[in-house]
């Protein structure tokens, strides 16, 4: 009994902001399969974990080489 | 020595002579002559020693890698002899301590297949010096006696780029002269397909300025944007290192170079004779001015990572002159390199020499760039729900990257991932309960404890469980959907309150699906239940519809974790209490989309979860957002019908903004600068002045609609849109967001 989208009854209201079966969720990448240790991850987390942002890895910075 | 920044990077100077003689060079043709006095080729002795001092440094600070940049003089000029011992030593003193970044800065001259062996075999990258085309060449880049070396210089890049060598190409490095054309300059760059390319402002300091051979305070910013444009057209071919900063940190992120903005420089200079200097572009100052005393025999990296002169270009925005701290481009400027700012009088407490071309540069990037580079979750909410969704995923993720280990959340991670792989309706069944505003307050909660070393895998893994639960039974997926109870009941995400044995009692029980709701099993006695009707073990998650087109909104008041606003929640409403609630919620919003249509509308877009809150309305009825996913709002039970429209709207406009910095840079080194704000006595951080204006453009609108403006509001918001316009701290996202309050307040006063 699949329940569908917007529902109009007490208990089962779709919280879900994304349209359902839509293709973003084909596309994206399966939970057991994120990795958390990206750079781009880091920047997400960072954002509201601010114990996770510390100093990221960069290239060297030096004016007068590349 | 606590408070210290490590160096991650070395330069290294392997020979202090060169064999060309550029009269832009800081070295030789400036104020420092202290290389005559230095021993050409950097000895066997002071190699190894900086070798173990630098694996010491890394030690001691736990460094995963370092740099070490070869540089000079000429590098090659050393033989490959003396670089071969130095790829030795290096490469030996930091095994099974740090990753070693090798690279080499060169002119080129000598480029052989012999030097370029020994690279591929220690992974040195080589970099060159070319100021582009041959003209622009040959206007600095010459031989002592006149001759031109452009083209040993292309014969060295040919070789660089020839397939056993192309992978060691790590860019061209180019110095501006104004008088080229800088066009043909990046032309002939990009024609050599370099990785990276980067841009150096001739070195000059308030004392001897650099060259403007039009008399103009911006020629070199106008150089560098036509570059910029040209850059573009071609379709940005290339990174440029100067481009990239700016771009970086006009989107909120680091700079990347010392040139520019304001990240602390991790960098120490070793001399051929051993001696440790501050960076060496210091030298265009004064005689001296890069000595810090120090050497590598007698004295640690951390010495010279205290000497005062280093610390000062680690301190940000404290390390900068008064006027940049003032100036709105800071962030991405950062007062430019330290070198530039050196007057004879005050030192380096000044701007840069270069400050109109810097102002006038980063200006006119962002200007090029803003509407591109303006995140898209600030004008498509679709954008920002997708965006939001995958938050929560990488939280979840990150939280299991935590837990792993305890058998009981990786047995509930299981089913989780059970769920995913059941095609379409178990994707959006997952996504319903991971959706659920307060799956995002669980998640940070954990995390919390995780870090704190708390003991929490156990509640984790039972809220996950009964997550999984949830999904199942919304998808009707045929899943195994077991459930850990505690004190007799557990709370199913999004669906209700479940009752399964005494109060004080745990265990296990298993849910499924049946024609008409859900049914438990718990041993071998099986309770139906749901989803709509409650009894006396099962408690509904009841719902209220703000409209007939409108999807019903959750009355969450059953979810432990709802315990996240300011304020506490109300225990479970009685049904009559909830009759009023939906009474009083349907004529605060009628109320709102009369008066404030446009507001209204954004209110409800993304709304799934109203709590009651315990208590009366707060002064001005505002409404409350915590620290849960961006469906929720926290709205006192017992405020009147225009306390909960207030409540309705300020709260939604609270969520969005904390819904947007969570996804997207507003701005960049919050609470630096402290800002006037005309709402409240003591000057506040530009995240409160930002939110303040944002609720507050809202709230002017709904007081004209209803009881009148407040006297002076308007102004009084204008006032801090002026400050924010001028903000350091904001990106383009942020700025953008400012223009839009802008328009919402004009509107408002039309
Ligand atoms: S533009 Fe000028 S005042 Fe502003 S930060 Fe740069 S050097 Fe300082």
């Amino acid at each position: 009994m699949p329940i569908p989208y917007g529902f109009p009854e007490d208990g089962v209201v779709n919280t879900s902001a994304t349209p359902a079966t839509s293709t973003v969720k084909a596309r994206r990448v399966p939970l057991a399969k994120i990795d958390v240790e990206t750079a781009s991850a880091a920047v997400t987390l960072g954002r509201v974990l601010p114990a996770e942002s510390g100093r990221p890895v960069q290239a060297p910075i030096f004016n007068s080489a590349l | 020595m606590t408070g210290l920044i490590a160096f991650r990077e070395i330069v290294l100077k392997v020979h202090s002579r060169c064999d060309l003689a550029c009269d832009h060079c800081y070295v030789y043709e400036h104020a420092d002559q202290s290389w005559r006095a230095r021993p050409k080729v950097i000895s066997p002795e002071v190699i190894s020693r900086t070798a173990s001092r630098l694996a010491e440094h890394a030690r001691d600070h736990a460094l995963p890698s370092v740099t070490v940049i070869l540089h000079g003089g000429e590098p090659l000029l050393a033989g490959t002899a003396r670089l071969r011992l130095v790829c030795e030593e290096f490469s030996r003193a930091l095994t099974g301590i740090a990753a070693l970044d090798l690279r080499i800065h060169t002119n080129g001259l000598q480029l052989s297949t012999r030097y370029l062996d020994l690279f591929a075999e220690f992974g040195v990258r080589v970099g060159i010096s070319l100021d582009g085309d041959r003209a622009a060449n040959d206007r600095h880049r010459r031989f002592a006696d006149g001759r031109t070396s452009h083209p040993l210089v292309l014969a060295a890049v040919a070789l660089l780029r020839s397939a056993p060598y192309r992978h060691l190409y790590q860019g061209l490095l180019c110095t501006v002269d104004v008088a080229n054309d800088p066009v043909a300059v990046l032309d002939a760059l990009v024609e050599l397909e370099p990785p990276r390319v980067d841009f150096l402002l001739p070195h000059a300091t308030w004392e001897t300025p650099p060259v403007r051979p039009d008399g103009a305070p911006d020629a070199y910013a106008r150089w560098l944007l036509r570059i910029f444009d040209h850059w573009e057209r071609l379709g940005r071919p290339v990174p440029v290192r100067l481009f990239e900063s700016l771009l970086s940190t006009l989107r909120g992120g680091p700079s990347l170079t010392e040139s520019l903005g304001l990240a602390p420089t991790d960098l120490v200079v070793v001399e051929t004779d051993g001696t440790l200097e501050q960076v060496d572009s210091l030298k265009s100052a004064f005689e001296g001015a890069a000595a810090t005393g120090f050497n590598v025999f007698d004295h640690a990296f951390d010495r010279v990572a205290a000497h005062p002169g280093v610390r000062a270009r680690q301190l940000g925005l404290a390390g900068v002159s008064d006027s940049c701290r003032r100036c709105p481009v800071v962030r991405s400027c950062g007062g430019g390199l330290y070198t530039h700012r050196y007057r004879d009088r005050n030192g380096f407490d000044n701007p840069s020499v270069y400050c109109t071309d810097l102002r006038e540069l980063v200006d006119g990037v962002e200007g090029r760039t803003a509407p591109r580079e303006t995140a898209r979750q600030l004008s498509d909410p679709a954008e920002l729900a997708r965006s939001q969704e995958e938050l929560t995923r990488i939280l979840l993720a990150r939280l299991n990257a935590d837990l792993a280990g305890d058998p009981g959340w990786a047995h509930a991670w299981e089913l989780v991932a059970a769920v995913e792989r059941a095609g379409p309706a178990g994707a959006d069944a997952l996504d319903a309960v991971l959706d659920h505003p307060f799956t995002r307050t669980w998640v940070l909660a954990a995390l919390d404890a995780a870090r704190d070393g708390r003991p929490g895998a156990a509640e984790a893994a039972r809220r996950l469980t009964a997550l999984a639960a949830a999904a199942v039974l919304r998808g009707g997926l045929d899943l195994p959907a077991e459930v850990a109870y505690r004190d007799g009941e557990v709370y199913l995400p999004t669906l209700g309150l479940l009752r399964l044995g005494e109060p004080g009692t745990q265990g296990r029980a298993s849910l499924h699906v049946t024609d008409d709701g859900y049914a438990a099993r718990d041993g071998r006695s099986e309770h139906r239940f749901g989803p709509a009707a409650g009894d006396a073990r099962w408690q509904p998650v009841r719902t209220w519809s703000p409209g007939p087109d409108a999807a019903p909104v959750a009355l969450e008041d059953l979810d432990p974790y709802r315990n996240c606003f300011p304020r506490p929640p109300r225990l479970r409403l009685g049904a009559g209490e909830t009759e009023e609630w939906r009474g009083r919620l349907d004529r605060a919003w009628a109320l709102l989309h009369k008066a404030v249509p446009g507001f209204a509308r954004a209110a409800a877009a993304g709304l799934t979860t109203l709590t009651p809150l315990a208590g009366g309305p707060r002064a001005g009825g505002w409404g409350e957002a915590g620290r849960h996913g961006p469906g929720a709002l926290g709205v006192p039970y017992a405020a009147g019908v225009r306390e909960t429209a207030l409540a309705l709207l300020t709260g939604r406009r609270r969520t969005r903004l904390r819904a947007l910095a969570e996804v997207t840079d507003l701005y960049a080194l919050d609470g630096q600068w402290q800002h006037p704000s005309p709402w409240r006595s003591r000057p506040v951080p530009v995240s409160r002045l930002l939110a303040d204006v944002h609720e507050r453009v809202a709230v002017e609108a709904y007081r004209r609609a209803t009881a009148g403006p407040e006297p002076g509001g308007s102004d009084r918001i204008h006032e801090a849109l002026d400050r924010l316009s001028t903000a350091a701290e904001l990106t383009v996202t942020g700025k953008r967001l400012v223009a839009e309050l802008r328009y919402e307040l004009k509107a408002v006063d039309a």
